[in-house]
């Protein structure tokens, strides 16, 4: 079991999917490709702040953290340290900004849509919109962005680092899906999506809601198999290995599979981890890089009257997994 | 000295200079210019210093795809650092891969172009199509997957997006692993290509300066853009031969203050410093000079200065800027910036701030104007960026 120094604990958590939906009773099952919600007004009432030139990407992103953040008993520390992450970042506005630019007319670009499509913008906004100034690192490492993020976010809280962390993913998607399909490439079946998710995460108990168990990677397959060992089994052993050691008899487990992981892997694992339901939080927020972000604050969406384990399983395209566990404590009385 | 931090190994460059730290170091210690002068758009008429690598133009031709001249570029910073280190192909398995870039806006470019210029698309899909061709911005971290495969990583991957200091904040990143234990070593690239639409944006915030960059000068106007790609190989701190540099304190703060600029009186930049030096256990009389910053913005240089100014209470060490020699390579700054600094301490000198003439009395200090002789000690340097995203590491030399 991959014990850790110090327990982390969940503090609060959100998750804003694509009708800016943020709480259980607003949940909806996608049945189609979403169109953008407009989140101009939620920012404007969850900051007091007139973000009026940012992107609907960092709309999303302000709104889950803000939702995060008012969700917590205590006022949030100011060392808190902001751990973003994003698969694509601002789409939109990065596209409109290369039509500006290299489009029929080659003109130039317009100075908010650039300062939109930085990198570090997002994030920024989100300490703003906090009032933290402390450490802001944004990660975007494709389907993998969140759980990195969330990696670091662990590390930075375990080693003193900062007093709290608040590791959060979003994406945003866009239309047309055949264009979209060229950045995110997804199944027919597959619904695409967007949405936000945030943890608040600190070293004090007191109020938690829950707590991080692991962040763990497994190799991609062409490591995991010496030998002329099966592919699909040695890696349900390491996935299998690395979930197990936390199952107990008095926790109810989920498992909440990614939207890269195939019917093969996930019927495996089950079979492997015969105690584990299957919760799919996909079918809310549709697929997306940072979707588990979404998935692992969506556990949290209820208070618990008992305590359960959840672990999100995702894989990318090269084959590299990441595995992160959480568990969700009962509400107190 | 302290023993805290992490050693640096092994360095790589490719930049305006050409390939190589040593080629890197000569053309610091020659005061050799190394920029193309280029128009940005057909409606402005004036022409801007631009450093691109040099051949970058055929290179891209020549490729058939633009991964093929971006991976060919990382790699041959990655091959030189590994040399240095002394590293094979077993050393780079359970290497951890850290990128530091804000975005690879290129690779986005040189697609769009060559689907709206032909429609027999030379990256071999979508044939027939005609334009406007869709743009496929696929996420800044598929560079780093794909060069993880190709040099056989099985660590963690992980790219860092955090504008101008992406790949300091991926060496402060690589620097915690490490001294958690949480990895043995890691390569952290600082890649960045100058994309039209990047030079386009900062035009629109006016922050160019068409004759070059000046820091800290009276007459600054602004930034001169700049490519390069550096790798900086690092790995845990042993007595060994190897252990002349290390990086050992580092910060990350986030300044709110304004999206593009950081507060003026230099309070952020203080913050930032201070951190990073307290992190060693030093106070900053032991800090032998500082590798600033330097964008040469008015606004950004005024604001780093103060933060200089009040940080060592009016008795600045030597400072420096590079951004005048290699231009700003953006979230590539980090690494390439550092690596150049390494490589001119190495080559026993601390170099002049190439650009600068004439002291600003707004900012009341001026940096070097003269080589210095280098010598063991310590040395802050420091990133900021879009975003109020600020970093300071300190490398510890000898």
């Amino acid at each position: 079991m991959d014990k850790r120094k110090d327990p982390v604990y969940i503090l609060s958590a959100s998750a804003v999917g694509p009708n800016a939906d943020a709480t259980a009773a607003e949940r909806r099952v996608l049945k189609t490709d979403p169109e953008s919600c407009d989140f101009q007004d939620i920012v404007r009432q969850l900051t007091m702040h007139d973000f009026r030139r940012i992107g609907h990407f960092s709309e999303i992103s302000v709104t889950g953290s803000q939702i995060a953040i008012r969700r917590m008993a205590h006022p949030i520390s100011p060392n808190t340290g902001i751990y973003f992450s994003t698969g694509l970042g601002e789409v939109k506005k990065t596209v409109s900004m290369f039509e500006q630019v290299l489009g029929h007319e080659e003109g130039l670009v317009s100075p908010y849509s650039f300062v939109n499509s930085v990198s570090s913008t997002t994030s920024f906004y989100v300490a703003k919109a906090a009032r933290i100034e402390s450490r802001n690192i944004t990660v975007s490492q494709e389907e993998l962005s969140f759980e990195i993020a969330l990696r670091l976010a662990q590390t930075d809280i375990e080693d003193g680092t900062v007093d709290c962390a608040l590791p959060g993913g979003a994406d945003e998607l866009s239309h047309p899906r055949s264009e979209h399909m060229r950045r995110i490439k997804l199944e027919d079946r597959q619904i695409m999506g967007e949405g936000s998710g945030w943890l608040c995460l600190g070293k004090n108990s007191r109020n938690a809601i829950g707590e991080l168990l692991m962040v763990k990677e497994i190799p991609a397959p062409e490591c995991l198999c010496r030998g002329n060992g099966d592919v699909l089994s040695e890696w349900l052993n390491v996935a299998a290995d690395a979930i197990s050691p936390w199952i107990t008899e008095h926790e109810k487990t989920y498992l909440l599979p990614g939207f890269r992981l195939d019917k093969k892997h996930i019927e495996g694992l089950l079979n492997r981890l015969p105690q584990a339901e299957i919760k799919n939080y996909l079918k809310y927020c549709g697929c997306f890089h940072t979707a588990a972000a979404f998935g692992i604050a969506s556990v949290f969406d209820q208070p618990h009257s008992e305590p359960a384990l959840y672990f999100h399983v995702n894989s990318n395209l090269y084959g590299r997994t990441m595995v992160v566990g959480v568990r969700a404590f009962p509400a107190q009385p | 000295m302290s023993n805290k931090g992490v050693n640096i190994i092994g360095i790589g460059a490719v930049s305006s200079c050409g390939a190589g730290v040593k080629t890197l170091v000569e053309h610091i210690r020659e005061g050799l210019d190394s920029t193309s002068l280029v128009s940005i758009s057909p409606s402005i008429p004036e022409r801007f210093k631009v450093s691109f690598i040099p051949g970058r133009e055929e290179a891209v031709k020549r490729a058939k795809t633009a991964e093929e001249f971006i991976d060919a570029v990382i790699l041959k910073a990655v091959n030189e650092a590994m040399i240095q280190a002394e590293a094979d192909s077993k050393f780079l398995k359970d290497c951890a891969l850290i990128i530091g870039s804000s975005g690879f806006m290129l690779e986005a470019e040189i697609e769009y172009r060559i689907k709206n210029l032909s429609p027999k698309s030379l990256i071999g899909e979508q044939k027939g199509e005609t334009m406007p061709a869709p743009l496929a911005r696929l996420g800044a971290g598929h560079i780093a997957s794909r060069i993880a495969r190709r040099l056989g990583i099985n660590g963690p991957v992980i790219t860092i997006t955090t504008a101008c200091t992406s790949s300091a904040n991926a060496m402060l990143a690589a620097g915690g692993m490490i001294e958690r234990g949480d990895i043995k070593k890691a390569i952290v690239i600082g890649a960045e290509f100058i994309s039209a639409v990047t030079v386009s944006g900062f035009n629109s915030l006016m922050l160019l300066d068409p004759g070059g960059c000046k820091p800290f000068d009276a007459d600054r106007r602004g930034i001169q853009m700049g490519e390069a790609c550096a790798a900086i190989i690092m790995e845990k701190k042993e007595k060994t031969s190897k252990d002349r540099y290390s990086l050992c304190g580092w910060a990350n703060l986030c300044d709110t203050h304004n999206v593009v600029s950081s507060r003026l009186n230099g309070a952020s930049a203080y913050d930032v410093m201070l951190k990073a030096i307290k992190q060693v256990g030093i106070e900053p009389r032991d800090v032998t000079a500082i590798k600033a910053h330097g964008i040469a913005t008015p606004d950004n240089d005024t604001a780093e200065a103060g933060g200089i100014s009040l940080l060592f209470d009016g008795a600045a060490p030597p400072f420096t800027a590079l951004k005048g020699y290699i231009g700003h390579t953006l979230g590539a700054c980090g690494a390439i910036e550092t690596a150049a600094f390494i490589g001119c301490l190495d080559a026993g000198f601390i170099p002049r701030t190439f650009g600068f003439s004439e002291i600003d009395p707004a900012i009341g200090i001026a940096p070097l104007k003269t080589h210095l002789d280098a010598k063991r000690g310590y040395y802050l340097l420091n990133f900021f960026g879009f975003g109020g995203n600020n970093t300071s590491l300190v490398l510890r030399y000898g």
